[in-house]
Parts: structure tokens; sequence; C-alpha cells
């Protein structure tokens, strides 16, 4: 037994050597070009990492059946940050300090990007992930003042519509499509991405001169709403927005309308599939924002391709994947080098990227791309249907 | 440089576990809510240091402090109820704190968490925090006060019946239980630089009471080894570090039916034990 | 406030209270009898809700049938709970803080091992009740809701009757005042405990089937399970029915503070309350003082 303890002990050592022997070099010249990656494979929106997973393999073994970049084959490092934002930092740190990439593909979700974001301005290696809280990318900005300028979080960029302009959006055409006047809210404060669309749809909707009724709010861990959504019920709006995760959302929609809502269901892009499994027809004339629609005649290779490699579907994230990713490798190629400063800034120059969820221009000012559509979809019973390819929302 | 990031991680860590030692593995008190002191302290460093200024040693100081008083208030009401009632209402705590720290979101950052925290606690700070906690709890254990303790776990009746105020002393046990957790956390703030509410779980609290199972009620250095075991583990065998927990659980198992003196069945890790062992070969 | 909505609201409290009632029965049962608190019961809910899924999607869409086998699936998986971790800690001659430590160990156990496996898809029963409101009126109820209080209420009635009559309850009560005596009596005590077990994993395959089909199937179910917990403990230690009453006061509650203070300040205020109720009152709502077991 005892010497069970000194054996322990020994082989404690032993690998603390061995890996402290192998420590890798600063920028490599030869050998794989590492990008890194840390998704959320397990814990609650485990689907949604393991989908940009997907997307991001598929992507790397395109271009490495092409022959790679520069000559040289892309590995993809990952790390699971199950959900947690101190788990997210940690995996940054490993990726950006030990495994050395060049650069960070990150974690969809907003609190863990917001943990990361400033870790990345100080480590230096860029971080591309499609959390939507405004605050990752332009790190002072302020809810009541959305629209004053504010300097960038150089290392971190954002390749989708971020939450205001994606509340905007589905505000938008609620008062202009569904002629809508009167809102209520449904969302969760613990989570960053939730509250700021939330508070965008505020701002749009207060802009445009119609009113918000009520704004409720749930725990993390809670499933049953329905002591707010019977107060919003008394209310009567015209719409309830609901944008949280899938579960929530599902379950949120399937328990207002057993207390008898009737009130239009608007969602966010968490709404997309599986939703129409979880919430089935319960979600029945809803209405929300998406990067895509599904039957865009354009993006259909897209879908084959993955089919033909997981059998499956791909979901939201899987596009994400794809997209991000490729953001990645072609800034690598246009800085020529592995360099993470070479590559931010080369990505900070992106120009015209074509990605599924249309052409992306980074605006430097905000590390977010400008001018990008979005689709509104609809629940009929619980198919999804498109209701508007590209929807642009009109300025209040 | 990595390994040295994971060192800190883990000896982090391994206070939080020296902490519950004292108060479940000597004193057989089981809390659930050992997680509200870890918050604690690392809200109470972070928001001294970076909202009012204070200067790092002082933000330290007060959460050392501020963790001993709270152990003290929580204490006095609740020390006096039966075990498993004891465990929930600790996890009521860490909850009720969880939701504080949520809803005080000017105070704290909400769910957002505070950042920002300059990087003070480096792995000397650590180390040596270890030693120095070892050290008092070694020679609390051996005192007259932790064989007091273990009379209390073993048989709160009859410790009593031999004089032993059990009320009194469980409070000394969580004051500084509960002082050195807040200790650990006020260190995380400053090392890992980034705290939210959700920092510590009830899970995770539970963690710490398992962790000092597996290490041996009675050896502290069999309680830093698991330890240590435990929290790099994931570094090390990264491809198996999402079984982490279930691998935990069953060891545990394992460990309980096989062995259930713990790792080391309550040796210490002594240099005159070490000599005796040589000897003894 | 519109009488209309406040009764509506109530509703809805005590109909989630009708939940917590259901899993404070299950854990109650372990509770009461065995005297410890067992944890792991919220991995028998979890690993239910898993099972009835998987019976109901691919073998058989019948609520019944799926039903009535997630129930006796669950019932064998607490009892192998108790055969594998339970009793040889108990034969040992262990303290009842070892049994609680593990029965937390495998709740864990259970959880991220469906976080690891399955925990990236999401799992929905198949619509079995298309219409899951009931109107009374103008106010509506979920039947769910209602189908786990009324299961409550009924194993309620039919345990006291097994505990109080019948020759294994009667055995069961003797085992959980002394745990010695009874076996000097003839009474085969593991099978006794393995009986109990049994009837509590029944519950929490119960439990876990309906959470499964009220809400979604997910690892962390078994958290929500606390609540259940809380109910059982702070409706003390030797009734059940303390535990059913808690926990239809506990959704109440719970329901009527989120309509007034809102979701945040919600929890603060109903564990600082709960704290408040075991200081004051340590055997519960129903309960006697038990002498210290545990």
């Amino acid at each position: 037994m005892k010497r069970t303890v000194l054996l322990l002990l020994a082989l404690a050592l032993i690998l603390g050597s061995v890996s402290l022997i192998s420590a890798t070099p600063q920028v490599e010249e030869a050998g794989p070009i590492k990008v890194g990656m840390y998704a959320d494979l397990s814990a609650g929106t485990a689907q949604w990492g393991t989908d940009a997973e997907k997307g991001a393999r598929l992507r790397i073994k395109e271009v490495n059946e092409k022959g790679g970049i520069m000559g040289r084959q892309v590995e993809l490092v990952l790390y699971d940050c199950k959900l947690s934002p101190t788990e997210a930092v940690k995996a940054y740190s490993r990726l950006a300090t030990q495994d050395k990439v060049a650069a960070v593909y990150g974690s969809l979700i907003s609190n863990s990007a917001l943990a990361v974001s400033p870790v990345a301005a100080q480590s230096k290696v860029p971080v591309v992930a499609r959390a939507m809280d405004e605050r990752a990318t332009t790190p002072g900005f302020d809810p009541d003042n959305p629209d004053a300028p504010i300097d960038p979080n150089p290392y971190f960029f954002l390749l989708q519509p971020s939450c205001f302009q994606q509340a905007a959006v589905i505000a938008g055409y609620a008062i202009d499509e569904l002629g809508m006047s009167t809102f209520a809210m449904l969302y969760n404060k613990g989570n960053a991405y939730a509250e700021y669309l939330a508070k965008g749809f505020s701002y749009y909707v207060t802009k445009r001169g119609k009113k918000i009724v009520g704004t409720f709010e749930f725990q993390s861990g809670d499933v049953d709403y329905k002591a707010q959504l019977t107060k919003i019920k008394a209310l009567k709006a015209d719409g309830l927005f609901i944008p949280n995760y899938v579960t929530q959302n599902a379950n949120a929609v399937k328990q207002a309308r057993e207390l008898g809502l009737t009130a239009t269901f608007l969602g966010n892009n968490s709404w997309y599939k599986p939703m129409d499994e979880v919430a089935g027809a319960a979600a029945d004339g809803a209405y929300f924002p998406n990067n895509i629609a599904f039957d865009d005649p354009s993006i259909q290779w897209y879908f084959q391709k993955y089919q033909a490699e997981y059998g499956e579907e791909p979901r939201l994230h899987s596009f994400s994947g794809w997209d991000d990713v490729g953001f990645i490798l072609e800034a690598i190629k246009k800085a020529g080098s592995t360099d993470p400063d070479k590559v931010r800034d080369a990505m900070e120059g992106t120009r015209k990227f074509e990605g599924i969820i249309g052409t992306i221009n980074i605006d430097p000012k905000t590390h977010r791309p400008v001018g990008l559509p979005m689709s509104v979809l609809y629940f009929e019973g619980d198919q999804i249907g498109t209701a508007d390819l590209k929807y642009i929302p009109k300025k209040p | 440089m990595f390994y040295l990031k994971v060192l800190e991680i883990t000896s982090l860590y391994t206070i939080l576990v020296l902490g519950v030692y004292l108060m479940t593995g000597l004193t057989g008190l089981f809390s659930l809510g050992q997680g509200a002191f870890v918050s604690i302290g690392a809200y109470t460093a972070a928001i001294a240091y970076m909202n009012f200024g204070a200067p790092f040693p002082l933000a330290l100081a007060l959460a050392v402090i501020i963790g001993a008083i709270l152990g003290f208030l929580v204490g006095i009401p609740t020390l006096r109820l039966r075990r498993d009632y004891f465990l929930l209402v600790t996890f009521c705590l860490s909850e009720m704190v969880r939701a504080a720290l949520l809803y005080l979101s000017q105070l704290t950052g909400g769910a957002l968490g505070m950042a920002g925290m300059p990087k003070r606690v480096g792995l000397p700070l650590i180390l040596g925090s270890i030693v120095v906690i070892t050290f008092i709890t070694y020679s609390l254990k051996r005192s007259r006060f932790g064989r007091d303790c273990i009379a209390i776990r073993d048989d709160e009746l009859a410790a009593s019946m031999m004089g032993i105020n059990v009320y009194a002393h469980k409070i000394k046990v969580f004051m500084i239980s509960s002082a050195i957790t807040a200790y650990g956390g006020a260190l995380y703030a400053f090392n890992i630089l980034f705290i939210e509410p959700n920092l510590f779980n009830w899970l995770e609290s539970a963690k710490l009471i398992i962790i000092t199972f597996v290490g041996g009620l009675n050896s502290i250095a069999g309680v830093i080894i698991a330890s240590t075991i435990y929290y790099s583990f994931g570094e090390f065998f990264r491809f198996i570090d999402v079984w982490r927990d279930v691998l935990l659980a069953v060891v545990v198992v394992l460990v309980f039916i096989f062995r259930p003196g713990g790792l080391l069945q309550g040796l210490e890790l002594l240099p005159s034990k070490l000599r005796a062992m040589r000897r003894g070969r | 406030m519109n009488w209309n909505i406040l009764l509506q609201q109530i509703l809805n409290g005590i109909s989630l209270g009708g939940v917590y009632a259901l899993m404070a029965v299950g854990f109650g049962l372990i509770f009461n009898v065995l005297k410890f608190s067992n944890f792991s019961h919220g991995g028998v809910v979890t690993l239910s809700a898993y099972i009835g899924f998987f019976l109901s999607q691919h073998l058989l869409p019948s609520f019944l049938v799926t039903f009535l086998l997630t129930a006796v699936a669950g019932g064998l998986a607490a009892v192998t709970i108790e055969r594998l971790v339970f009793r040889p800690i108990r034969r040992k001659g262990y303290p009842v803080s070892m049994l609680i430590v593990n029965s937390i160990t495998v709740a864990m156990l259970v959880q991220q091992f469906f976080a690891v496996t399955l925990g990236s898809d999401y799992y929905t029963y198949p619509v079995f009740i298309k219409e899951t409101a009931l109107h009374m009126g103008n106010l509506t109820v979920s039947k769910i809701y209602l189908l786990m209080l009324g299961i409550s209420a009924v194993v309620l009635g039919g345990l006291s009757y097994v505990i109080r009559k019948t020759k294994i309850g009667i055995a069961i009560r003797a085992v959980s005042s002394d745990i010695s005596t009874p076996s000097l009596m003839g009474v085969n005590v593991d099978f006794v405990i393995s009986v109990a077990f049994f009837f509590s994993g029944v519950l929490g395959g119960i439990t876990g089937y309906l959470l499964g089909m009220a809400f979604t199937v997910d690892p962390f179910i078994g958290s929500m399970i606390l609540k259940g917990i809380i109910a059982s403990i702070i409706g003390g230690m030797g009734s059940i029915l303390g535990g059913v009453i808690a926990g239809l006061l506990l959704g109440a509650a719970e329901s009527l503070l989120i309509a007034e203070i809102g979701a945040a300040l919600t929890p603060i205020v109903i564990y600082g309350a709960i704290i408040v109720l075991l200081l004051i009152r340590p055997q519960g709502i129903a309960g006697k003082i038990a002498e210290v077991k545990a």
C-alpha cells in the first residue's frame, strides 16, 4: 500500500516532466496549421456545440482534401467548455498559451464569450464566435444608447448580426408585416443572449412608437413559467417575445397554450430546428428571425454535403461551424502566416467573404458584419416555413 | 508554462478541499453550502478591490474576515440541527447566495460576473497558502481540539458526555472552515480573473465532500493527493475528460466498499512515518 | 388584484406543487422509513425519464404500457443501487453519513453519465395527450400536473395502508426503528430494505416518466428533484403526508411569489423561509422529533 503511494507520486512526477519537455515553440513554420475551438459539448446546449463541431470538421476536411492552406494540413484542437464561462476561459487560455493556435473558433454562448473577451484582448489570439451579445465585440456597449460608436475588442469577431440587430428584425417584422402594437417579453435574466435580445426588442419597439406592456423574467433552472404567463395573458398583448434556449422556449410555448394565451409568439434564432420537434404544434403561428431559410435554393449544396457526411440534416450551428472556420482559414491564407496578430489583421480587413449565411463584410469599427440580412421563418402547425427570405427592418 | 497553470488551478481547489476537510472529514459536518463561502470570499475580495479600490492584501483579509463572521452567523442557528437538516439548510443557503449575487447586479455584475481583476495571485502565494493551511489543519488535528473534533464525528452523544461542548466546538470549526474556504475563493478571483454566480453550485460543494472521503477521513495527505489527482485529471487525460465526474463517482463507490478508510487509510506522509516505512520493508 | 387571476395563480401553484409532492413521496419513503436522505432518488428519476422515452419511442407508443414498464424499471434501478452501493456500506456498520455521501455520488454519476452520452440531443415524449389543458370555467390546469398530484394522493393512501396493515409494512417499520432486533425475530432485514427501495424506485420511475412528458428529458431533471427533497424534509421526518403537504405549499408559494415579486427575488425569499422554518421547527410540519440517526 505504501509503495503504491510512492509509485503514484513518481508517476505524477514523470508525467509532469514529460509534458514540460514537450513544450511547443511560438509560431511553427511547418507541420499542421492549428485552429483552436472550444464549444459546449455537454450540458444544456450540447447539441449546438456538437453541431458546430461537425460543421467545423466538415470545412477542415474539405480544405485539407484540396491541399490545405499554404501547403499545410489544418488540424482542429477542440475542448469542451460545458456551458460554463469559467471552463471557456480555461479552454481559451490553454489554446492560446499551450496549444499555440493561430486563431480560435469560440462557443456561441454569450455568457462564455463575455468571459473570454477580456482574456482574448490580453492573450492576443483572435476569437471568432457566434455570440450575439454586443459586449463581446464592443465591450463598452451601452444598451440605452446602442448607436453610439465604441471601440471594438481587437481580438474578438462576430459573424452574424448581434442581439439588437436580430431583435430589430423580428420587432420590425411584427410591427410592419403583422401589424402589431403591444408586446410582452418573457426571458431568462441569467442569460446575456436572452437579456440583450429583450433589451434590443424593447429599444426598437419603443423607438417605433409601440408599447412594451410587460417584461417578465425567469431563472436559469426554471421549467415552469405559468405564474408569469398568467400575468401576461391578462395584459392581452398582441405579441409575446420569447428569446431563450430551445427547451425553455418550448416549455414556455406549451404552457402558454395550456393557459389559453392567444398572443402571437415571436422568437429568436433558437426557434429553428429542433424546436419543431420539441414544441410541436404548440408553436403554431410563431414568427422568428433566422440566419438561413432551409428551403433557400442557393444553400442546398451544403445540405447535401452535410447529409452525405453525417447522415442527418444540418441544424443552425452546423452552418456556423462551416462559415466561421472558413473565415478563419481564409484569414490565415490572406495573412500568409499562422502568427495570431497577422491573422487578426487579416480578419479585420475581410470583405466579401462568402458564407452560407450571406456575404460577410467585417466592419472594422465593430468587428461585426455590416448589412447582413436575415430570413424570417414561421411555424404552421409543427412545420417551419419561410415568410421572408431576406428581411431588413425599417430604421426606427 | 501551461502545466504551471494546471498546478495553480489544482492547488486552488485543494485549498477549498482542505477547508472542507476540517469540518467534514474531522468533525463530520456535512455542508452542501461551502460553495456559498467560495463565492462570498471571491466576490468580497473582487468588489473590495474593483469597486472600492481597496489594496489587494486588504481585499484578501476582508474575504477571510467576512467568511469567518458569516460562518459564525450561519452556524449559530443551524449547527444545532441534525446532520441531514444541516445539509439541507446549507444547500438552501448556497441557493440564496447564488440568487442574491444574480439579483444585486449593480454590485456584482449579475449573470455576467465580474472580470478585470489583475492577476495578483500566482503559484508562490497559492502553494505557500497550502503549506500554511496544511500546517494549521495538521496541528489542529493532532491537538486536543482535533481529538474533540474526531470524538464529535464518531459519536456526538458520547462526546458531549465526555464533557465536550459539542455546539460551541462545532461553531469554532465551522468558522475556521468557512474562513479558509472564503480565502480560497478570494485567491480564485485574483488568479482565474473571472467569477460568476454559478461558480460553485451544490454539486461542486458535494464533490469537495466526496474527495475528502476518497482521500480518507483521517488523512490530510490522502485528501491532498485525491484532490490533486481529480482536479488535474482533465488536463492530462483530455480525451476522457468528459467522463471525469462519472469516473470519480465510480471510484468513490469502489473506495467506499473496498477501502473505506480512504486512499491512504489514515496515513499521513510525514518524514518520520516515511522513515518507518522504509525500515519496515 | 383580479380574483380570477389570483385563483389561476393559486391553481398554477398547487398543480406545480403536485409535481413536488410526487417527488417528495418517492424520496420520503426512504427518508421516513430508513431515516436517511437518499439523494440517489434524483438519479432514479433521471434514468426513468430516459427509459420511458426510449420505450415509448422505439418499443411501443402506448402510454399505459410504457408507463408501467418505466415504473418497474425505476424500482429495479433503485434496488440495484441499494444492493451495489448501500448494502455493502450498511453491512460494514458505517455511519449513515457515508450513505448520504454515496447517494449524492450516485446522483452525480447518473447526471454526468447522461450529460456525456445523450446530453446533446433533445428528447420529447410522443404526444399521448392531445389537449393537455383541463378547462374549468375561466381557469385552466395541466392534466399532467393533475395526474402527478392524483398519483401522490393515491400512493399516500396506499402506502399508509401497506405500512400499517400489511406484514411487509410492519416489517419495514420494525427495521426502520431498529435494524438489528427484527432479524432476531426472524425478519429478513435485507429483503425488507430491498422492498422499501423497490417501492421508492417505482415512485421514482413514475416521477421520471411524468416529468419527461411534462417538460423535456435532460440529464438535469434530477436537480429539479431537490425541491421535492426539500419538501419532504420540511414536511417532517416520520410523515409522508407532511411531505406532500409541504410540496403543495412550496409550489403555491413559489408561483405566488414569482407573480408578485418576480423570479429574481423569489429564490431568496423561499430558501430563506425554508431555513427559518427548519430552525424554528426542526421536526417539520408534521414530523416527530426522531433521535439523531444521521
